[in-house]
């Protein structure tokens, strides 16, 4: 079965109060949401406890998803909702910002090009702390979620030609701060 | 070929393979021949490729488990939770016996202050010989000039000299 067609039946059984159903759900799509929170926010321990959010908040809110929404699209709309409401907070109080300690694949054949990736991928995590929250937002949804331009603009609640438009000053706002040719830090 | 370069835009849309193959085919042709352009798109490829060999963030826990935890916590199901909040309103009105009464005279009382407002505001049929605007004669009784008093300035009242 498709990751989609077992989110269809498990939030069938979930609406009907199955919770060993959200359980399998939740499984099924807390790396994916936690990782995007975790970008946006850039701190383990709070995007740990707002992805636990996200997913109560899902479940609050089942009766009102459509199977027409991908199950998770829908669920990332609610994830970028709350990590956006959470860097509005932020204002107030500043949280630790991670650092290192992240898990970094080793798919490079030798160390010195594992080395260079390692530091290629550290560079592009720090570029996307500087730009604007609403251009990496829709970076993350587009290059790691892979959502299609339609889907970009249901979630971001914009019309399509916006969603170019912004994809598009997004990575220009980026590659003011990384230069994925040269793989040094513009800052 | 086209010799214009296309927008910021739409060479963003090509890495995201998003423009109808005839635009795209023109854009291709036209950066194959255009330095600047061709820089600008290996740009775009190059952080493409850069987002794909981002490792994925493993939460490394069963969220699934903490999450049903804080379900259990808050057992109400979805769709119940608005009835239970209405219900639990009223239960201490309910629950006492001897509060039935003053909940139905109560409601009473408001219904029919509303109904008699309601009254109040209706337009009257129109009769003959007297002004369409003279709608909400029963309202005067509020004005600051009670209905039969001499007015106070001749601007007060209407055309009579006398309050309405």
């Amino acid at each position: 079965m498709t990751d989609g067609r077992a989110d269809e039946a498990d939030v069938a059984r979930a609406r009907a109060g199955d919770t060993a159903a959200f359980a399998a759900l939740v499984r099924r799509h807390q790396d994916r949401v936690f990782g995007f929170i975790l970008r946006m926010l850039d701190a383990r321990d709070e995007a740990l406890e707002l992805t636990q959010d996200v997913f109560v908040k899902a479940w609050q809110a089942l009766p009102r998803w459509r199977p027409e929404a991908r199950f998770s699209t829908w669920l990332l709309q609610i994830a970028r909702n709350a990590a956006l409401d959470q860097l509005r907070r932020r204002r107030l109080i500043q949280f630790a910002p991670l650092d290192d300690g992240m898990d970094v694949a080793d798919t490079a054949p030798g160390p010195e090009a594992r080395y260079a990736s390692r530091q290629r991928q550290a560079l592009l995590e720090h570029a996307l702390q500087q730009i604007a929250a609403e251009h990496r937002e829709i970076l993350l949804l587009r290059e790691i979620e892979n959502l299609s331009y339609n889907e970009l603009a249901a979630v971001l609640g914009i019309a399509e030609g916006t969603v170019k438009s912004r994809l598009a000053r997004a990575r220009a706002a980026l590659l003011e701060h990384f230069r994925p040719h040269a793989g040094v830090n513009n800052d | 070929m086209t010799r214009i370069c296309p927008p910021a835009d739409t060479l963003s849309a090509l890495v995201d393979d998003a423009l109808p193959p005839d635009v795209r085919d023109a854009l291709l042709a036209h950066s194959a021949a255009c330095p600047h352009c061709a820089a600008q798109l290996a740009e775009l490829r190059a952080l493409h490729d850069a987002f794909q060999d981002l490792p994925p963030m493993p939460v490394g826990a069963d969220l699934g488990a903490r999450v049903i935890a804080r379900l259990h916590a808050e057992p109400a199901p979805p769709r119940a939770r608005w009835l239970e909040v209405l219900v639990g309103l009223f239960k201490p009105v309910l629950a006492w016996r001897g509060a039935f009464v003053p909940l139905v005279g109560t409601t009473g009382a408001l219904g029919l202050g509303v109904l008699l407002g309601g009254m109040l505001l209706t337009e009257e049929p129109a009769m003959p010989g007297r002004s369409p605007n003279v709608t909400l004669a029963a309202m005067s009784l509020f004005d600051p000039v009670p209905p039969g008093n001499l007015c106070p300035r001749a601007d007060a009242c209407g055309t009579t000299g006398n309050s309405r």
